[in-house]
């Protein structure tokens, strides 16, 4: 390809991964290294969630160990500020991530590694591109998850849905689910309506449907069973058994 | 570029592109248009690839109507990223240009309306396409329009969403933009639409302002300046600055031999006020368009010449002055002999 990458991470030459003692999977690590950087940076949570889907399209579909993870993360950020229009300098984003993964040293000058680092990023920018076939636009779950939010908030008692927190716990697990594959795999809509189910299982909301054919789940995702919505649960909580 | 597309020619260069005609190999050598974005080559000038690119082929992936120019295909190679689309033969700034042809009533038509069911479609989809202009209205040769140049467009809708006022080429910005309004609707491209069908009937540009102030008092010299009453929240716009008060002019005095129907399209389309403009539905509705005579059908829709005859024409006018010059002045020594005699 002809194209040279320098490693963000080993470019300082020591091999000190300082967030080996954590005991995440090295996917995870990855992942979490993506969502602090965007938050760092202030890009909305869909800018991080694309920025997320991304990076698992991208090693599904490159051989691995191929490019630098921490390249190939940046990448990510760096096109999903692009795609949902946020504004990012890559400067801020090679600052920001260098500090992110060597917060015990100085802070970056500018120097030769500063530049390398930027021009690297925007290689694998395109890299990135190419391995996305330029379909960079995704369709995420988080305008369904709002839909049907709004739509089930009007079966429930004003008063019982504020309590039950239900919005904000909803929008955190599917903000998280983007920390597995999931969202790779299903379609987005089957994505929000499992969130939504899990967090008014775990809120114990009662979602009243008297007289109803239907549970309110097969109206927003019709075809979907509930062993089906109950795998996809399992799944997104065996990210928080992670810890070991 | 790749083995699929044969490069053909250049047709032309802007400040980010590169547009190539090319012939693809995997289409029985059906010529298409190559679009190669320009990546930025001086190191610190870098930001990755270009956001108006970017935008581009996240919009055109999205849309798929007979008047948008479709986006066939996207190649990435080593660091380039190039945009294949349908070749179109001539633009209708070209049109407009080339005064050996006629644009009757029925050309007028058919052409205003390919533009108002592009931009309806546009709107219906949240996009705002802000840089209208004829040289963005690709025609191909058989006659069909289409609207081309997304690089500016954006989506829309988002009611605290601000926008930059620095869109779309002078003469065909809505006197709102002028004043540095931050929010903005689909009423700029239909401003924009208006100044179009203008130009196609005097074969001029409408409104030609020499700069952002003057393009205002161009705006103003006509529509009359902006008051209370035809335009109730033009004060608080950021760059408001008071004109002297002018009253209006009429359409009719200007466009003569436009019927009624077409008169009252063009008033609609540009209001002082935005939010009093039609949007591109409603023009589509207006009676110009079920009233006779119909749009003329697109094979039957002039072509300009092709660069070629145009240039054999200029190349004969020369040598016709050069004649003329000889003439007079083997006449001029007639007179002077005259003269002297």
């Amino acid at each position: 390809m002809g194209v040279v990458l320098i490693m963000a991470d080993s470019a300082a030459g020591t091999e000190d991964k300082n967030h080996e003692k954590s005991g995440y999977s090295p996917v995870l690590e990855e992942t979490l290294f993506v969502a602090k950087a965007g938050l760092r940076l202030r890009m909305s949570e869909v800018a991080i969630a694309t920025a997320l889907q991304y990076y698992h399209t991208f090693q599904s579909t490159m051989e691995k160990n191929r490019f630098d993870e921490n390249l190939v993360a940046m990448a990510c950020l760096f096109l999903a500020a692009k795609a949902q229009e946020v504004s990012l300098r890559l400067s801020d984003l090679v600052n920001t991530c260098y500090h992110i993964l060597h917060h015990d040293k100085p802070q970056l000058e500018v120097s030769s590694l500063y530049w390398q680092l930027k021009e690297s990023v925007a290689k694998m920018e395109l890299v990135l591109l190419r391995a996305l076939k330029f379909e960079f636009q995704l369709d995420l779950p988080h305008r369904y998850l709002l839909h049907h939010l709004l739509s089930l908030s009007h079966w429930v008692e004003p008063s019982q849905w504020h309590s039950s927190h239900v919005t904000r716990l909803s929008w955190s697990l599917l903000q998280d689910s983007f920390h597995t594959t999931l969202n790779h795999i299903h379609p987005p809509n089957k994505m929000a309506v499992a969130v939504l189910y899990l967090a008014v299982k775990v809120s114990r909301l009662v979602i009243p449907s008297p007289g109803s054919r239907y549970q309110w789940w097969e109206v927003m995702c019709p075809g979907v069973t509930e062993p089906e919505l109950q795998t996809l649960c399992e799944a997104i909580m065996n990210l928080y058994q992670n810890e070991k | 570029m790749s083995k699929r597309y044969r490069k053909l020619d250049i047709l032309g260069e802007g400040q980010f592109a590169t547009v190539y005609r090319a012939e693809d190999t995997e289409r029985d050598n059906a010529i298409v248009a190559v679009k190669k974005i320009k990546i930025g080559q001086r190191r610190e000038a870098r930001d990755g690839i270009n956001r108006t690119a970017l935008r581009e082929i996240k919009l055109l992936q999205e849309l798929h109507h007979p008047h948008i120019l479709g986006l066939l295909d996207v190649l990435g190679h080593k660091s380039n990223i190039s945009l294949i689309f349908d070749f179109m033969d001539t633009d209708l700034e070209m049109i407009i240009k080339d005064k050996s042809l006629l644009l009757p009533p029925g050309v007028v038509k058919a052409y205003s309306l390919m533009i108002l069911q592009g931009l309806e479609y546009l709107h219906a989809h949240w996009i705002l396409h802000r840089d209208l202009k004829p040289n963005n209205l690709l025609i191909n040769k058989d006659g069909v329009l289409k609207i081309t140049d997304f690089g500016l467009a954006k989506a829309y809708g988002s009611p605290n969403r601000i926008m930059t006022h620095q869109v779309v080429t002078r003469w065909y910005r809505s006197p709102e933009l002028l004043f540095g309004a931050r929010l903005y609707s689909t009423g700029v491209d239909l401003w924009a639409v208006g100044c179009i069908i203008a130009e196609m009937l005097l074969r001029l540009p409408f409104l030609p302002g020499e700069t952002d102030l003057g393009q205002l008092s161009t705006i103003f010299e006509f529509f009359g300046s902006p008051n209370e009453e035809n335009w109730p929240s033009v004060k608080s716009l950021p760059d408001y600055v008071e004109f002297k008060p002018s009253p209006p002019q009429s359409f009719r005095d200007v466009f003569s031999a436009a019927g009624d129907d077409l008169i009252h399209l063009l008033e609609s389309c540009m209001k002082l006020d935005p939010s009093k403009r039609c949007t591109a539905s409603q023009a589509l509705q207006s009676s110009y368009f079920s009233n006779p005579p119909g749009p003329t059908p697109g094979p039957r829709l002039p072509m300009p010449r092709s660069r070629k005859e145009i240039e054999a024409d200029i190349e004969h006018e020369i040598m016709a002055s050069r004649k003329r010059a000889l003439d007079d002045s083997q006449e001029g020594q007639k007179v002077a002999k005259r003269l002297n005699f």
